[in-house]
């Protein structure tokens, strides 16, 4: 049984790490994006990205099962462009993580953008900076920390998700399922020792990477000015 | 030679400017705080988008219908009031900001998102240069964050010049900075445009630091220029704008000789006048600013006085400021001296214009003479 449980930890980890990469790559242009922002549709679009966070990851979870059917245009497409099905696959679990966690990352990327000086980038731009090598050189570097807290927010996100995963993933064993749907099966076949070991082992890694992050945030060798 | 045709219209906010610049020397735009000289700068160079506007420099279309040239390839130096420093990156980092993206530029690659950078060593000599003109050899490593006002904006004045900037704009330079840093830096910026021999653009509103540094002034009021000519002239105008109890007059002369004791004769306009400066090359022009209030008027010529500059002068003009003082226009030969009196002692001498009078002003009143 404890293999299944190695099995369901490559699996998360592999969720996890996927999405945290596709969550970085869109992140950080919507975030720095809606950071600037000064029209009115803002506030709209910012409801929109935090929407994950307040409803129940069912409700998330029933839309994208619906989506991801061959009857509707999204699962056609993916049907047509890879032969299988987005529910039930792995694909279609990284497709809802995305989804799911993008508030975590988007978030505090957006808030340290604001914090930006935006000066800063008019000098940038005057000394012969264009618009992507003035966010490499000057927006980049001044926001590595919350750039750091918001890939390991949607890391662990990830890790953590349940509700969602259950609604659309299912439950194959090496494919599609994470710890947590493992944790839910040990239970629920009364095999206490893997329970264990997964609530156990989630735990220790939550508090590690949580302390790991506050240390990061109040270290001592944190940047002055800010 | 930079054309500017701009026309905003905001509901609180208004700018129309149509202008050539000759952009010889150091040109200043003087006015009152949001009369549009802030926003012109930023048009200039880029930082500002007003439609249907025009800007042309040289043979360089900035702006013109639909086109518009974005700041980082107009090639034009900034100087922020308050330096903008990156903070992430130390003082030599700053000042090579510019020079690595300069470099990539003329090497025909266009700067797109590679921040890494492939050149090798440095323009050392051109680096070396600057940082020694500046005085800034020991922040080299520093964080700007440690700097003081004055520091930060010599940084950020090497940092655009390191930019090899066709045009240098500067949005207020001295505001943030005390006296002391002041006196210092603004030799440098007067010194910048003849040894660099870059058109310089500056921003102020006050009219003390800019009859120190300009050439040439425009006055603008309420988003227009309402006023354009040189400094000696514009600022010495008794029916100017300028004309108030703050008023003062520049004048230029030559270093004739050392008067000893530390001082220093001048020939303006064939008279004499004395600087409380020593060792100036003979020959130099030099630059004073008088305020009028320290000018004081005598009907005849006092010999035995503490008062080291005597001038003849034909009063030109005489103008109520304020119900207390009277602000009068002194030719010499041909440059314009303004004198603040009160009204008591212009009635109690009898003044009026015609009259033959002498201007005193002590040598230690000219806290500043400026280099030509």
């Amino acid at each position: 049984m404890t293999e299944g449980v190695w099995q369901a930890l490559l699996v998360t980890l592999q969720l996890a790490g996927v999405t945290t990469l596709i969550l970085l790559i869109i992140g950080l242009p919507l975030a720095w994006w809606l950071s600037g922002m000064t029209s009115r549709i803002r506030p709209v679009l910012e409801a929109l990205v935090g929407l994950p966070m307040v409803l129940p990851p069912t409700v998330l979870g029933f839309y994208l099962l619906v989506a991801f059917s061959p009857n509707n245009p999204l699962g056609q497409f993916w049907l047509k462009l890879t032969g299988s099905s987005l529910a039930f696959s792995f694909h279609g679990l990284v497709v809802a993580s995305v989804i799911y966690s993008l508030p975590f990352v988007v978030q505090p990327l957006q808030r340290a953008f604001e914090q930006i000086n935006r000066g800063l980038l008019e000098a940038a731009a005057t000394l012969g900076a264009g618009p992507i090598d003035r966010f490499v050189s000057v927006v980049l570097p001044q926001t590595f920390r919350p750039l750091l807290l918001a890939a390991s927010l949607g890391f662990a996100h990830t890790v953590g998700e349940f509700g969602v995963v259950l609604m659309i993933g299912g439950n194959i064993p090496g494919k599609t399922q994470v710890l947590s749907i493992a944790l839910y099966d040990a239970v629920e076949t009364q095999n206490l020792a893997s329970a264990h070991l997964i609530s156990g082992g989630l735990i220790g890694f939550a508090l590690v990477l949580l302390t790991g992050l506050y240390a990061l945030d109040y270290g001592p060798n944190r940047r002055d000015g800010r | 030679m930079l054309t500017i045709d701009l026309h905003l219209q905001r509901p609180d906010f208004r700018l129309e400017v149509r202008e050539q610049f000759g952009l010889a020397g150091i040109t200043a735009i003087m006015g009152p705080s949001g009369c549009g000289k802030t926003t012109l700068l930023r048009c200039i160079a880029g930082l500002e988008k007003v439609p249907n506007s025009v800007i042309r420099f040289r043979d360089q279309i900035w702006q013109e219908g639909g086109e518009f040239l974005p700041p980082e390839q107009r090639r034009v130096g900034y100087i922020f009031q308050d330096g903008r420093l990156f903070p992430h990156l130390s003082v030599l980092g700053n000042l090579q900001y510019g020079l690595q993206r300069q470099r990539r530029w003329s090497n025909g690659k266009r700067a797109l998102g590679e921040p890494e950078l492939d050149e090798p060593a440095l323009d050392e000599p051109a680096l070396d240069e600057i940082v020694d003109w500046l005085g800034i050899e020991p922040l080299l490593q520093r964080s700007v964050t440690s700097l003081s006002g004055g520091q930060r904006q010599r940084v950020a004045i090497g940092r655009a010049l390191l930019m090899a900037p066709q045009l240098l704009l500067m949005d207020e330079p001295l505001a943030a900075l005390d006296w002391a840093a002041k006196i210092s830096i603004m030799p440098r910026l007067r010194e910048l445009n003849k040894r660099f021999d870059i058109p310089v653009l500056v921003v102020s509103h006050d009219r003390g630091e800019m009859a120190r540094l300009a050439d040439e002034l425009l006055l603008m009021d309420e988003g227009s220029i309402v006023e354009r000519g040189s400094v000696r002239r514009l600022l010495s105008r008794i029916d100017g704008s300028q004309a108030d109890d703050c008023a003062l007059s520049v004048l230029e002369g030559t270093v004739v000789r050392s008067a000893g004791f530390g001082m220093t004769e001048l020939a303006v306009d064939k008279q004499q006048l004395f600087i409380d400066r020593s060792a100036l090359e003979v020959g130099k022009n030099i630059r004073v600013v008088i305020s009028a209030t320290e000018v004081s008027i005598a009907l005849d010529p006092v010999e035995r006085t503490s008062i080291q500059n005597r001038i003849q002068t034909t009063l030109d003009d005489i103008r109520d400021i304020d119900g207390h003082h009277s602000l009068l226009q002194l030719r010499l030969e041909e440059q314009k001296l303004l004198a603040l009196i009160t009204r008591r002692a212009c009635h109690q001498l009898g003044l009026m214009p015609g009259m033959l009078v002498y201007a005193h002003f002590k040598a230690s009143s000219l806290e500043d003479k400026v280099m030509l």
